[in-house]
Parts: structure tokens; C-alpha cells; sequence
């Protein structure tokens, strides 16, 4: 992975000392707090119900064991002794007070972290693949441009204040693990086709987003010569700053001004500023890229055979280990090897919440047995990307120690949910209790396994933290007269099918949630026309209507049918 | 429902005034800022709207003076037609500092239209955000917050002195001290 | 006709800590909402906001707002779900 020199080194003490300067000018009264707050947001820190909370970036979900372990020490010294992982591969810290802030980023900058830009109006932290440099179908590493996607964003002085915030997200493998399709920018390697035989680019996708006003991204440039950038990346930043809505906070992402001047029209803006700039002076000389690539270089691995006896063994006589190695580990590039997905969503526990006590052991596993690497996925789960399959036994009971074997990827109980109302001043409802609950009723894995891939999601409010637009089941909390209801979505995904979800009908009080999903699982495995067809392509293809009957009883004729609640 | 705190009176009255920030030290304002109504002075550098660029520039141009232009951030300017040459000031307002217009339009004066004149922020300009607007090509500023003015007549900034795009510095170079990925510099 | 006035208590955050605090006698804010003074009519509200951005202008708290609260049974409890939750200190789960 990618280490600091002395560069960035010397700008990490730089920005944790210039934050201490403003902590303490706004203590002292020189800064406002309208003006302190653009400040605090740039360097991950916000108010929230219950305390200020601390948002660390996860650049591009990529962690050393010593990171972690750094992270772990943080959330006991200064906070409660556990963190978050959320859907941006950020951590997040619910309990920080405002005076220990600038000593939580010097104790980051050790360890070659920071919360630069986790929040505000901003290039924020770049995502990507979590499966980066490992994955079978991949062309092209991707963290070495979310590297230099990085550096090049971190106080990027002409986009520090954008119309409103920007997320931009890459993939270099063939399936799309990122959700590229639902960010400002979405970014995927390719080989050039044509007159671009030979090389490799980005696909460039805008204008994607969840929140209120849902898209899929469009694609703007269907081949970027990769050397080009950052170059791109400023014309298209610098077409948003100057036309992006700044009369309305809810309109002011990049996907209402491409929406409303159209593709067509976006592209031609983009490009006629692209001609207009100097590219060299922007895009990375090729001597820097060389340098930045080096700590991407593949990790020299011994070979060793594909099967293992005592793996065999095991999943013979240990279901719960069967089940846990189809799910969780997954082929990794090179023969031999596994890539190990760590499941933080035991049913009844906080989706994404990790104790400094897992955080530790997952850092142990990482040195012991995965070459020193954790990554960060969006689900809110960690991975292990490089695990030899001899390991795999010793890994996976490490890991049953520590109530982090749970083997449900991509399934049911493997929830995204955002922190709703128990800890976000913006939530209208819950979405931890409900998470919890839902996992419960599944709790018997061989249901899990029978239903297959299905991808649910809930957030607390619209802004959509929780990604409910893009699960193949969304759930958003709304308030109903003062109470938390929840509305139901279905037929979303984040993958390369990217789809939003429809809603299905009028919300449900928290306690009937669990049973309208039991519900609609019952439709899919009714209708399915095997065990193999996933639940998103059942919905696709036996429509909403039979999941609505189900849920709500058959329509009845126009007149009969009672006013929805008033 | 959250109200949010109103802005408060953290220096005291007296503080309150207005000066120009350049070349790393207060200087003199030479410029007189006219609207449309004005006539124009005689043989004092002059501010004039854009629209007085466009309808008068022969009348402008005859004072033989400076001239500066008041730009606006949602009207776009034209190197060309808009004879940005012949100008030796733009202003460019920061209505709000979290408005960061500015930051690209000042982008834009210096490397897509090659602008060479004085630019120079008003508005809402901060001590925390003014690295940023000389990096972008800025090299006046127009400053009327209190703790701001103490801190630059205290010789302080707020800034991080390593940057990692080349290309935006602006002419800050000679104002600031600033650092690149020495390979990088050097490349230049 | 004008909605009849409902009680209510100012709330913020000190802003050194960000812990949730209520504006109660004596110009203290304390963390336990009963303790908070409770404002009965738009007069007596308009002073307690006046008293609070004081105390954002000495950098004691910061996000000052007024919450409805039920004063059935004694002490104040905050009306909504949210503010419940914010009053009790914690979260749910
Ligand atoms: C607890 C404090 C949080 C606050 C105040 C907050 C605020 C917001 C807001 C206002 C939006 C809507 C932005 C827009 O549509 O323009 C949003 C979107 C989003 N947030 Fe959060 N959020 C919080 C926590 C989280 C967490 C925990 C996650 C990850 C689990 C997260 C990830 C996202 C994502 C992925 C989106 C939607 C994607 C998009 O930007 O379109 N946020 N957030
Ligand atoms: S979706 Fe709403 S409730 Fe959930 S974290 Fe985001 S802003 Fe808060």
C-alpha cells in the first residue's frame, strides 16, 4: 500500500497544527461558528444528537494492521471505545469532544491518516473496489489513481467550496464493487478499443447520487486516456463550481446540474474547458505516477495449490465454517489464495459498529496471516484481501473468538444501515433497532443461505446514508405525525445493473417491518422459478404487483378503495 | 426546529474598517470603484462595472488611467470581446465565503485567458481562506473582518504550506512560501 | 386564532465538549432536562433565547434552539421521538 514520504508527511502536521490554530481561535471567539463550521466539516467534524462526531478517512477502504490498531487506541483514549465504518469507507466516532479533536488527527498523522475533507462541500474521500489489486477480474489496479485522486483533491484550492459535496468512486475490475453508479463521479478502467487498442482509461460516469433526488450516473466520457485525469477531473469540477445551483441546498449536487442541462450539453461544457487548460501543468507527470505505483506493486507470492486438505476436512464436519467459507471468502488472482470478507453484522449487533477490541484482532489477523492488509468495503464490513487458503481455518476461528465469523455476505442479514436517529440530528427515524430486528427474524442461517444474494438497505431519513435507493430491498424511515414509520423500496442495485428502487406502497410502524420483509421474502421464494433465480431478477421479473397484493391485500374497485392516510 | 445562532460582534467597533491586502502588507488603494450612474473620474484609476466595460469602453479607455473591472460571478467573461488585455485590475466578490465562484473564475483569468493584471478579492474574505484564493490567482484583498487584520498585521496566516497541485499557485509564490513534492518544482 | 403557546425549553451544545445541554437557573446548563426552565408563553421564551446567545457569544455553547416539552406529572420531557432520544444521552441500541 502506499506510504507516506516526507512530503506528506510534513502536510498531514501541517493541517492537524492549522486545525489546532482554528480549535483555538474559535474557543477564543475569533471565528464564529458559521465560520468555524465550513473549517470543523473539512477536517471530519461534526455536531451530532448526542456529541460532536468524528469522521476519519479510510482512503480508498485501504488499512495496515498498524492503522488499525491506531484506530482502535483513538476510539478507547478519546472516544467510547468503538467506531462506525460506513458506506464511504470512513470510520466514524460518535462520543469526540471538540477540545481533543486536534490530538485525535496528530495521533491520525502517526499512523499516515487523516480526516481531510470527510465532510463539507468538498472533493471528499475517494472509494473503491475493496477487492482492489486482488480481484481475478480486474484490468487495471485502481488505488494507485484513488491515490492520486487523493493527493490531488487534498486541499485542492479552487474546490474547497463547491455548490455542495462530491464523492467520486473507482473500479478497475469488471464487476462493478464500488457503486460507481450512484457518484457524483464514477470512475471505471478499461482497455481502449479502436484507436485506443493498447491502452487503458477510465469510463467517466456524473452525476449519480442518492439523497433526495435519486440518479444513476451518465456516462460522459466513454474513453479518458488515463494519463489525462486529472485534467478531466478539473475541467468537470471547474464546469460544476461556476454552474451548480447555490440557491438550494437540495438541488445543489452535480446530478441536478447534468439533469437539467442534459448529458449532451454537460459534455460539451466539459470539454470545451478541457481544451481550454493547460493539461500538462495539471495531470501527473509520468515520473510521479511511476513513484506512486511502485507501493501498488503486487505482493510477491509463493504459489501454492488451490485445494488443502485440512480446509476439506473441516467443511466436512463444520457447517457452520461450510457456510461461512462459501460466503465470505471469494477467489483471489492469484491460485493458492482467498480473499477473506469479515462480517460485522452478527444479527442483533450494529451493522458497521466495531469494538477497539475486534479492531485489534482483525489487525492481529491481517499481520499474521493477510500480509499486513485490511480493506474497508461499503457494505460496512472489513476484508482480508490476501489470505493463503492453508490459513483459512486458523483465520476463520480467530475470527469466531471474536464474534466476527457471521457468514452472510451479500445476503439478507448482511445490512447497510446508516445511524438513523439514534445518534444523526438530521434522521426522522431509527435504522439501528430496525436492522437489528430484521437480522433477527433471519436469524437461522440455512433460511439465509435459501434466499440467496439479496442486498437490503436502510436509511434513516431521505439523504439516503443507509444507500436504501440502490438495495434490492430499501427500507427509509420517514415520520409519520411524529411517529417513525418506514417506507418500503424494492428492485434496487448498486451494481453495473444500477437501478433505484421503486416504493412499494404506504409506510409501516417499526414493529410490523420485520414481517412485511418476511413477507416479501415469502413472495420471491414463492415465485422464484428456482433456487438460483436472486431475488433482484425475481422482482424484475414478476413486477411489483404480487410483492403489493402480499403487503397491502388486492386493490380493490377505485370507489371502495379507502383514503390513504390523511 | 433548529435556529441557528446569529452572527455575532466578536471585535470590538472600532476595529471595523476596511483595507487593502497585497504583496504581503497593507498598501494604499490607488482605485476608485464608480457605478453606472457616476461619471467617471478624471485621472484616478478606475473600477467600472461590466456593463460599463461593454457600453463604454472607448469613454473608459480615454481617461488614459488604469482600469479595473468589477466582475461578477455569474457572468461570464470573454477574453476576446471583453479586451481582458487591456485591463489592470478584476475584482471578483465573495458575496459569502463559503461561495467558492471565485476560487474558478480567478482559475480561469490567469491560465485559460492569461490575464497578467491585479486580481483582487472583496467580500467576505478570511483569514483561513485566503492561501486558498492566492493559490488561485488572486494578489489583492480587500479586508474588512477584524480578526483577520489583526492576524495578518501580526504576520499570520492559516494555511498549509505544502500543496500538492502544481498548478495552482497563482502568483502566490512570491507572497507565501510554498512547498511542492520537490521533484515536482523542479519539473517546472 | 393564534395556536395556544406550548411549553418549551432551549437546548444547545457546549461547544467545547458538543455534550447536549438544557438552560436552567442561575444561567447554568446542566445535561438533566428536568432541571431545565420551562418557558410559558412567548415572553418568557424570548428571554431564556436571549439568555442562551449570550452564551453563544461567550463560546459556552453553540446551536441554540427551543424544543417543545409535556409537563404532565412534574418534570419536563421533550415531546418528539428525536428529542427523546437526545435528552436521554445516548442511543437506543
Ligand atoms: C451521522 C451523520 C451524518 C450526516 C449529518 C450525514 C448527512 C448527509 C446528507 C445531508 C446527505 C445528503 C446529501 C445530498 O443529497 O446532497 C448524505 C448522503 C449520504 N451520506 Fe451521509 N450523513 C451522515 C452519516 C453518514 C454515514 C454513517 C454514512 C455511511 C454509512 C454516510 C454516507 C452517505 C452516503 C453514501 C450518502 C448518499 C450518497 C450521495 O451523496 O448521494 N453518511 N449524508
Ligand atoms: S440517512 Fe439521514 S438519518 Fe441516516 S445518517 Fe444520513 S442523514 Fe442521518
Amino acid at each position: 500500500m502506499y506510504r507516506y514520504d516526507e512530503f506528506d508527511h510534513a502536510f498531514v502536521t501541517s493541517r492537524v497544527a492549522q486545525f489546532r490554530d482554528q480549535v483555538a481561535r474559535r474557543l477564543a471567539g475569533d471565528l464564529t461558528e458559521d465560520q468555524f463550521k465550513p473549517l470543523r466539516l473539512q477536517n471530519g467534524l461534526y455536531l451530532q444528537l448526542h456529541a460532536y462526531m468524528l469522521r476519519i478517512a479510510i482512503p480508498y477502504g485501504v488499512l495496515s494492521s498498524r492503522q488499525l490498531r491506531q484506530l482502535a487506541m483513538i476510539a478507547r483514549t478519546w472516544d467510547r471505545g468503538f467506531g462506525h465504518f460506513t458506506t464511504r469507507q470512513n470510520i466514524q466516532l460518535n462520543w469526540t469532544k471538540l477540545e481533543d479533536a486536534p490530538a485525535m488527527l496528530a495521533a491520525l498523522a502517526e499512523v499516515e491518516m487523516h480526516c481531510i475533507q470527510t465532510s463539507g462541500n468538498c472533493i471528499r474521500n475517494t472509494t473503491a473496489d475493496p477487492y482492489a489489486g486482488v480481484a481475478p477480474d480486474e484490468i487495471e489496479d485502481p488505488r494507485v489513481w484513488a491515490e492520486v485522486i487523493r493527493q490531488w483533491s487534498s486541499i485542492h484550492p479552487e474546490f474547497l467550496f463547491l455548490p455542495r459535496k462530491f464523492k467520486i468512486a473507482l473500479t478497475g475490475a469488471a464487476e462493478d464493487r464500488a457503486a460507481i453508479a450512484f457518484h457524483d463521479i464514477g470512475l471505471r478502467m478499461v482497455k481502449g478499443r479502436g484507436d485506443n487498442a493498447g491502452q487503458i482509461g477510465f469510463q467517466v460516469f456524473v452525476g449519480g447520487g442518492q439523497g433526495r433526488t435519486p440518479y444513476v450516473a451518465l456516462l460522459l466520457n466513454d474513453f479518458l486516456p488515463r494519463e489525462h485525469l486529472l485534467s478531466f477531473l478539473e475541467a468537470a469540477m471547474r464546469v460544476y463550481n461556476l454552474h451548480g445551483r447555490r440557491d438550494n441546498i437540495y438541488k445543489a449536487r452535480i446530478k441536478i446540474l447534468v439533469n437539467a442541462l442534459g448529458a449532451d450539453e454537460f459534455r460539451r461544457q466539459v470539454m470545451a474547458e478541457w481544451a481550454k487548460i493547460e493539461k500538462p501543468s495539471i495531470d501527473l507527470p509520468a515520473e510521479e505516477y511511476q513513484r506512486i505505483a511502485k507501493y501498488f506493486a503486487p505482493l510477491q507470492l509463493a504459489t501454492l495449490p488451490n485445494d488443502d486438505a485440512a480446509v476439506a476436512k473441516r467443511r466436512a464436519s463444520d457447517a457452520g465454517f461450510a457456510r461461512w467459507l462459501r460466503n465470505n471468502v471469494m477467489a483471489h488472482k492469484v491460485a493458492g489464495y482467498r480473499i477473506v470478507n469479515i462480517s460485522f453484522k452478527e444479527p442483533g449487533k450494529v451493522p458497521g459498529d466495531a469494538s477497539s477490541a475486534q479492531m485489534e484482532a482483525v489487525a492481529a489477523l491481517a499481520e499474521q496471516y493477510g500480509h499486513d492488509e485490511i480493506r474497508v468495503t461499503y457494505q460496512q464490513n472489513l476484508v482480508l484481501p490476501t489470505v493463503a487458503l492453508k490459513d483459512v481455518v486458523a483465520v476463520y476461528d480467530a475470527l469466531v473468538e471474536n464474534g466476527l465469523a457471521t457468514g452472510n455476505t451479500e445476503l439478507i442479514t448482511d445490512i447497510i444501515a446508516c445511524p438513523g436517529l439514534d445518534y444523526c440530528s438530521l434522521a426522522n427515524a431509527r435504522a439501528i433497532p430496525v436492522a437489528q430486528a430484521i437480522a433477527l427474524r433471519f436469524a437461522n442461517p440455512a433460511v439465509v443461505d435459501d434466499i440467496g444474494p439479496l442486498r437490503l438497505n436502510i436509511s434513516g431519513c431521505i439523504n439516503a446514508c443507509g444507500h436504501h435507493h440502490s438495495g434490492n430491498i430499501g427500507i427509509l424511515g420517514v415520520d409519520k405525525k411524529g411517529t417513525e414509520h418506514y417506507q418500503i423500496t424494492l428492485g434496487g442495485s448498486p451494481k453495473d445493473d444500477a437501478e433505484i428502487g421503486g416504493i412499494l406502497g404506504p409506510s409501516f410502524p417499526a414493529e410490523e417491518v420485520p414481517d412485511a420483509i418476511e413477507t416479501i421474502v415469502g413472495v420471491y421464494k414463492a415465485g422464484r422459478t428456482s433456487a438460483s433465480e436472486t431475488f433482484l431478477a425475481a422482482y424484475r421479473r414478476m413486477g411489483a404487483k404480487p410483492f403489493k397484493e402480499a403487503l397491502y391485500g388486492a386493490p380493490k374497485p377505485a370507489a371502495q378503495r379507502i383514503p390513504e392516510g390523511v | 426546529m433548529a435556529r441557528r445562532s446569529p452572527p455575532l460582534n466578536v471585535f470590538p467597533r472600532e476595529c471595523e474598517m476596511t483595507k487593502l491586502w497585497k504583496n504581503g502588507g497593507f498598501a494604499a488603494d490607488v482605485f476608485v470603484a464608480v457605478d453606472d450612474a457616476t461619471p467617471l473620474p478624471v485621472a484616478t484609476p478606475v473600477i467600472v462595472t461590466l456593463k460599463r466595460w461593454r457600453e463604454a469602453r472607448a469613454e473608459v479607455l480615454a481617461l488614459a488611467v488604469p482600469v479595473g473591472l468589477a466582475a461578477d460571478v455569474t457572468a461570464a467573461l470573454d477574453p476576446a470581446s471583453d479586451e481582458l488585455g487591456r485591463l489592470a485590475l478584476i475584482v471578483i466578490p465573495f458575496q459569502k465565503f463559503t461561495d467558492g465562484r471565485g476560487y474558478s473564475l480567478a482559475r480561469r483569468l490567469r491560465d485559460e485567458f492569461g490575464f497578467r493584471g491585479e486580481i483582487r478579492a472583496t467580500g467576505e474574505v478570511l483569514i483561513d481562506q485566503l492561501p486558498l484564493m492566492l493559490r488561485c490567482g488572486f494578489d489583492s484583498f480587500v479586508i474588512s473582518h477584524g480578526p483577520t487584520l489583526r492576524a495578518l498585521a501580526a504576520g499570520q496566516t492559516s494555511q498549509v504550506p505544502e500543496v500538492y497541485q502544481t498548478a495552482a499557485y497563482g502568483r502566490a509564490r512570491t507572497t507565501l512560501r510554498f512547498a511542492t513534492r520537490p521533484k515536482l518544482a523542479a519539473a517546472e | 386564532m393564534a395556536k395556544p403557546f406550548s411549553p418549551q425549553v432551549v437546548t444547545a451544545n457546549r461547544l467545547r465538549v458538543g455534550d447536549v445541554v438544557y438552560l436552567s437557573a442561575d444561567d447554568a446548563w446542566v445535561h438533566d432536562i428536568a432541571r431545565a426552565i420551562v418557558a410559558r408563553d412567548a415572553q418568557q421564551l424570548a428571554a431564556l433565547e436571549a439568555q442562551a446567545e449570550r452564551a453563544v457569544a461567550s463560546q459556552l455553547v453553540v446551536g441554540v434552539y427551543a424544543i417543545d416539552v409535556d409537563e404532565n406529572g412534574g418534570a419536563a420531557k421533550p415531546l418528539s421521538v428525536k428529542e427523546h432520544i437526545r435528552a436521554s444521552g445516548g442511543p437506543t441500541i
